[in-house]
């Protein structure tokens, strides 16, 4: 009570309030926002590494042997040569790996003009053992038995334009994604917020489950219902159709940013008065006519959000994708995948760090200029609505061109998002229990991930509600605009360049404090923080301004008022933010592996069971779980916020 | 409980002026009106004496305290708002309350203002209601009991009336006037809507661009306005341009573009002037048939509205312009349209203005 | 030529009714208006015309035509929303040849269209402004230029002028019916407010709880209301309750309170019948003298109203009443005057004691 007191007090003061402002800009600016963009300043300071290593015209080569598995192992060592037949020395040695599972690397900055070659040696602690040999002319030949360690068959890219094949193929993902859900997500917004139904509430809840689910587990799911598999992952009702992983995961980004732009645009268009159409409609404009040339127009500013939205997601996200190409066999990669796998190597080979970087950067100003681009383009060009076609569309209005189109939509979610989403149900049923690999490193990795949701939770909510108030109520209007502005940066950045940027800034800016635990936290709020701040100023901007004025008023002192009148008012939306932010942090995987390779929460753990165990069954089994348990950590945070007031 | 004043208040928008060296005494005790268009400013001045906007210039005085300093929650005053900002999230008593509670009053003693005021506005038997809940009076209400509930010296009501039916508006209005009067709360009341200023207020504060146009008892401001603004905006008025002919020491001629003679008591206007002379419709009397002398109008009736208690008759003269006459209902039913009319403007109940720099029209834009 | 005829309509929202059993004619180029309290359904009740909502019981005709399964834009009417909506993307043209438009006319009787409405209502001036640059009464001058650029015969507004000024209100009412009225249009206006609703139209249906309470001419409904409720809501009345003790050939005796005395017009009252007597502020007489028919009260508040002075008379019955006596009378009174408050046989009203209370019946919401 005292407590209180004293603080209600403290903030009655101008002079308290200010330095609590500073102290939330500054947490936000170093924090979440510097970290997020650190990795642009290498193009200052490392453009020449950069340039000699990337950029002229070098070859990169990913090698991938089998597995030592005897206890004495001690580490690989990846040797390089320009001779053939070259005994393993020193000079040879191009760097070491300390663990047995990593069997796979990259070397970069090859010459394509000389032909190297390439051994693995292992040391034990009793003897050395080499692989066999293998080069870059494109001659492989299968190892006799006798080699203990079998080096297999080198891919050799160019590395340069491996690079911008991987983020082509991310951004031309990231648009048709977005296109497909702007084209089946409006008629969905339009029911949701235009229509009475029956059932609209079950609709409505089944629409968010999606979001709920870690996207590995989502990667996993959405593969087993539409790739064409071997045997045991088609389990009955799998549809055994796609084979081009780009269709594959195209599929599986609409699963999970659908109902994103579903959101969004219900959100726009509940705004919107709906007397505007109905105006339209009396001065007869058929339904439709009324619809594109009134609201959609109206529209257009918040349109903006649902695509940046969607684009982004699709752009960032990494877990699934790799768990889906893993499942189809696909060696394909995006550009967050390809920062994923990298990152995991560059820990033995820090050569790999110019390379990464750059991508990074050009992931980051890439999106960044697509999507200054995309507001450009979507608030100035003009949609041709001065045209009118009375006749047709009075036609496509009335009677069953509209319910055709109704269940279209309720088709696609059916087909395209819910049931892809838990088809693994479908698979972990059937299937037969296979050889596991043990539930341990399950289990702990289940309870990295809640323990980095949870902090990151409480941090975003701590911080992220005096942001949002700063935004929204803040004294200095262009401060508030400039906030909001840069809020979205961490949005937009693609999470994998993300992690990657977050990284570099704290281990080499503040290497005190780069133990995982803590990076993995700091690269989880800087992403999710703005999801809270978005969720919460939205709700303020929302609510009126006078009811916070009547409290002052009435006497209440500033945070009387926080506490008595506008938190309960904007409850709703802090719960939704902050399930938001803890659900994310559940399920992401492409920040995480490019912060620290060593921090394995539950979706890296899945996608390590997919991609290098082929445990399928049991990443079916701990995909369930891990499911059903942020399902449940939902609820327990509905009940403590509702048990809160 | 306390006086009042507002000193040479300003207050700027980007150009616009939301105050214009805005000055207002009240008393101790009294309720005051500010009366304006909207877009005059009206809240920007309560809310600058409640706290919740900063003034560029100028000093408020609540007492003999000069209040600049305070933030809202020290300065003793109650605000009721437009839609009455009662906390969704309360029921009608915990909004009464509120006040006391977050002033930390020891319970027994919310328990008492809090039922003394339900008591008083008549909203005990729905102390469990949410705002939603109920009707738009008893919202009103609630959010009256929660102002006065806060001991504040100053009540504040920004349009309390404007969310009401017209009809309950004409009702409530009695009740508040009384209900402020007997607890002595000095008071001040914005609204756009004259009638109610007229009935309700002490004093009425005319407002339009920021600035004071004329302070009165409600008699003075309707029977005698001080400009063309106030003489159109507080009831309706009927003007015609007229250059003065002659003047003696017992009347004034005037002479409109028709060549009409009107004539009323001198006043301090020089002969050759042009001016507006202006009279309220309510004071303008009409006869049937041509009657002739001065200070006539000859015409046509063009309509006649229905308004219950008056008729509103709409004159049309020769030249085109229209006057307009409200009359009670019981002489009004012997008019009927395109009737042959006499305007009559009584000599004594004539106003004469200066003629207005920008026009008439202009003058007597409401909006 | 459209006539509205709304038969039996019946309108439920889930559980809730909001009008039940309507049955409304409206003739061809009449002006009429819809009048109620806050939640009395009037609103329901031209969305159902217009088609916005379909009724849950009843039919809708227009023209003769039944309108059933027909879409608002195929019903052929102009609509003015009580929060104006014009499109804020469009500016003041593009907002009133909307209409025109979208029915895809050629371009030359579109431009004669808007310039006619423009012309008409005076907006020519404004015509490239949009809407978040007008103020209020522009803003619904322009929807209304909007809603007859239908070319639409049939007017439907639904509180057009609530979210104005007071001032404004009252200068674009008139502009409303001379519209209607010029345009030989047939309109249905809704409006809780009485003093609107009398001053524009033809003819007034009053609704109260989503049933229509009476329907008639405002002169009729002012002055000889069926209903005590109207009696109330449409203009002010003072209401005395009493007892019929006494009946003759021509006049009627009342008891009110404290055993004192009113007489009335003979009606079809009998003698111990409760009844309600009713008088409009206006129609009471204050002196100073003594006087057949009155009784004798002491002013407890006069207020200053304008035109007319207001004056709170408490009676010796303890019924308090309001008298209005304009300002051009030279009499004038003082607080805690006695006076003799006159009852003038024809202008009272006598109506039955209603069994629920006369509170109840008066109630405004």
């Amino acid at each position: 009570m005292k407590l209180t007191k004293k603080l209600s007090d403290l903030f009655a003061k101008r002079s308290a309030r200010r330095g609590w402002n500073a102290f939330i800009i500054f947490f936000f600016a170093l924090f979440v926002l510097l970290p997020t963009i650190y990795v642009l300043s290498y193009i200052v300071t490392d453009w020449g590494v950069i340039s000699t290593d990337v950029l002229s015209d070098t070859n990169s080569v990913d090698l991938s042997w089998s597995e030592y598995t005897e206890a004495d192992f001690l580490e690989y060592e990846v040797h390089k040569s320009t001779v053939s037949n070259f005994n393993l020395t020193e000079t040879t040695l191009a760097f070491e790996i300390d663990n047995n599972k990593t069997t796979h690397t990259v070397l970069m900055g090859l010459s394509p003009s000389t032909i190297y070659y390439f051994k693995i040696g292992v040391n034990t602690s009793s003897r050395i053992i080499h692989s066999n040999e293998v080069n870059t002319t494109g001659y492989y030949e299968t190892p006799p038995p006798s080699f203990e360690i079998i080096l297999y068959e080198p891919i050799v890219t160019k590395t340069e334009s491996l690079i911008y094949h991987c983020l082509w193929i991310s951004f031309e993902i990231a648009a048709i994604v977005t296109i497909i859900d702007f084209i089946a997500g409006l008629p969905m917004a339009w029911m949701l917020v235009r229509k009475e139904f029956r059932g609209k509430r079950f609709f409505d809840t089944f629409l968010d489950m999606p979001l709920a689910v870690p996207t590995a587990a989502l990667g996993f799911s959405t593969a087993l219902f539409w790739a064409v598999t071997p045997g045991i992952l088609s389990p009955p009702g799998s549809l055994n159709l796609l084979s081009s992983p780009m269709l594959l995961i195209i599929v599986l980004h609409i699963v999970f940013s659908y109902p994103y732009m579903v959101r969004s645009l219900a959100a726009i268009l509940q705004e919107i008065d709906i007397n505007y159409e109905i105006a339209g409609e009396t001065c007869g404009a058929s339904r439709l006519t009324a619809a594109r040339t009134i609201t959609l127009p109206l529209f257009r500013a918040g349109l903006v959000t649902g695509i940046i939205l969607c684009f982004a997601r699709s752009l960032s996200e990494t877990g699934g994708t790799m768990v889906a190409l893993a499942t189809l066999g696909s060696m394909e990669k995006t550009g967050p995948v390809l920062i994923g796998t990298w990152k995991h190597v560059a820990k033995y080979n820090p050569n790999l760090v110019p390379a990464l970087a750059f991508t990074s950067i050009v992931l980051i100003l890439l999106a960044l200029v697509l999507l200054v681009m995309v507001k450009i383009i979507v608030t100035k060009v003009k949609l041709p609505l001065k045209k009118v076609w009375p006749r047709p569309e009075k036609f496509l209005s009335k009677g069953l061109p509209p319910k055709l189109g109704n269940l279209f939509t309720f088709i696609f979610l059916l087909f395209i998002v819910l049931i892809p989403s838990f088809f693994i149900f479908s698979y972990v049923a059937t299937a037969e229990p296979a050889t596991e690999i043990g539930w341990g490193g399950f289990w702990s990795s289940l309870y990295y991930s809640f323990l980095v949701a949870t902090i990151i939770t409480v941090i975003d909510l701590a911080l992220g509600i005096p942001m949002a108030i700063l935004i929204v109520r803040g004294k200095s209007k262009k401060l508030g605009h400039v906030l909001d502005t840069l809020i979205n940066v961490p949005l937009i950045v693609p999470t994998a360049a993300l992690g990657f940027s977050l990284g570099l800034f704290w281990s080499t800016q503040f290497s005190f404090l780069s133990s995982p635990l803590l990076l993995i936290i700091f690269a989880h709020v800087a992403f999710t923080y703005p999801l809270v701040v978005r969720n919460v100023a939205g709700a303020l901007e929302e609510t009126d301004v006078v009811y916070e004025e009547t409290a002052r008023t009435l006497g209440a002192k500033p945070i009387q008022v926080f506490r008595k009148v506008m938190l309960p008012m904007i409850r709703p939306s802090i719960l939704a933010g902050a399930i938001m932010a803890f659900t994310r942090s559940l399920g992401e995987t492409g920040a995480t592996l490019a912060v620290s390779p060593e921090a394995i929460t539950a979706p890296v753990y899945i996608v390590r069971l997919i991609k290098d165990h082929q445990a399928y069954y049991q990443a079916g089994l701990a995909c369930i779980i891990l499911i059903a348990v942020s399902y449940c950590a939902m609820l327990l945070l509905r009940y403590i916020t509702k048990k809160a007031r | 409980m306390v006086n009042m004043r507002l000193s040479n208040i300003t207050k700027k928008y980007g150009k616009i002026f939301a105050a214009d060296g805005f000055n207002l005494d009240v008393e101790d005790g009294e309720y005051v009106t500010i009366l304006g268009p909207t877009g005059a400013g009206k809240t920007t001045i309560l809310k600058i004496i409640a706290g919740l906007i900063d003034q560029d210039s100028g000093e408020v005085y609540i007492g003999e305290r000069c209040v600049d300093d305070l933030p809202p929650e020290n300065r003793e005053i109650a605000l009721l708002t437009q839609g009455y900002s009662l906390f969704p999230h309360m029921n009608v008593w915990e909004n009464t309350i509120f006040a006391p509670t977050v002033h930390g009053w020891n319970e027994k003693k919310i328990e008492v203002i809090g039922k003394e005021m339900l008591n008083m506005v008549r909203l005990m038997d729905r102390v469990d209601a949410y705002p939603r809940e109920l009707s738009g009076g008893m919202k009103q209400r609630n959010a009256l009991a929660r102002a006065l509930a806060s001991n504040a010296k100053v009540l504040l009501l920004d349009e309390p009336l404007r969310a009401l039916d017209a009809r309950l508006r004409i009702d409530l209005r009695y009740e508040l006037r009384r209900l402020v009067k007997d607890l002595g709360i000095t008071t001040i009341h914005v609204t756009h809507d004259q009638e109610e200023a007229l009935t309700i207020s002490d004093k009425i504060v005319v407002m339009r661009k920021g600035k004071v146009e004329q302070v009165g008892n409600p008699y003075e401001i309707f029977e005698r306005p001080t400009n063309i603004f106030v003489a159109h905006f507080v009831g309706e008025a009927n003007f015609v341009e007229v250059v003065i002919t002659k003047k003696s020491s017992d009347k004034m001629e005037m002479i409109d573009r028709s060549g009409r003679t009107i004539i009323s008591k001198p006043q301090d206007f020089d002969v050759g002037k042009k001016v507006i002379v202006g009279i309220k419709t309510e004071h303008t009397a009409i006869e049937k048939g041509e009657k002739p002398g001065t200070n006539t109008f000859l015409g046509k009736i063009q309509r006649i509205m229905f308004l219950g208690k008056y008729v509103s008759i709409e004159v049309k003269l020769e030249e085109g312009k229209k006057l307009h006459v409200k009359i009670p209902t019981s002489i009004g039913t012997a008019f009927k349209e395109n009737m042959l009319v006499t305007v009559i403007f009584a000599p004594d109940r004539l106003f004469i203005f200066d003629y207005p720099e920008k026009g008439l029209e202009k003058e007597l834009e409401v909006e | 030529m459209p006539e509205v005829e709304l038969r039996n309509i019946t309108k439920r929202f889930g559980k809730i009714t909001a009008v039940e059993d309507i049955n409304v004619k409206v003739k061809d180029k009449e002006y009429v208006t819809i009048l109620g309290p806050s939640g009395c359904g009037k609103t329901t009740l031209v969305k159902v015309i217009s088609g916005i909502w379909d009724a849950t019981e009843g039919e809708v005709f227009i023209d003769g035509k039944r309108m059933e399964g027909i879409p608002t834009y195929e019903r052929d009417l102009g609509y003015v929303f009580q929060n104006i909506a014009l499109f804020p993307h469009l500016n003041v043209w593009d907002n009133v040849t909307y209409s025109p438009r979208v029915k895809d006319l050629e371009m030359e009787k579109l431009e004669r269209i808007g310039n006619e409405m423009l012309d008409l209502l005076n907006l020519l001036k404004i015509k490239a402004f949009f809407p978040n640059e007008l103020s209020g009464g522009m803003q619904q001058k322009t929807a209304l230029g909007r809603a007859l650029s239908t070319n639409a015969k049939l007017l439907l507004l639904d509180e057009p002028l609530s979210a104005l000024d007071t001032r404004v209100r009252l200068e674009l009412r008139y502009e409303l019916r001379r519209l209607v009225k010029d345009l030989g249009l047939t309109a249905i206006h809704v409006t809780h407010d009485q003093e609107e609703a009398m001053s524009v139209s033809d003819r007034i249906v009053v609704m109260k709880k989503g049933r229509i309470v009476e329907i008639d001419s405002p002169e009729n409904l002012y002055k000889h209301p069926k209903t005590l409720f109207t009696a109330n809501f449409v203009g002010e009345s003072n209401f005395i309750e009493g007892r019929i003790v006494k009946v003759d050939e021509e006049i009627g005796d009342v008891e009110i309170r404290n055993k004192l005395h009113i007489t009335i017009r003979r009606n079809g009252f009998k003698r111990g019948d409760g009844v309600v007597l009713v008088v409009r502020p206006e129609n009471l007489i204050l002196q100073s003298e003594e006087a057949a028919n009155s009784i004798e009260g002491v002013i407890t508040k006069i207020t200053f109203m304008g035109a007319y002075f207001r004056y709170h008379v408490k009676l010796k019955s303890d019924d308090t009443v309001m008298v209005d006596i304009p300002t051009i009378y030279k009499k004038r009174f003082n607080k805690n005057d006695k006076v003799m408050v006159v009852f003038r046989r024809e202008n009272l009203l006598v109506y039955a004691k209603p069994y629920e209370g006369l509170m109840e019946v008066l109630k405004l919401e």
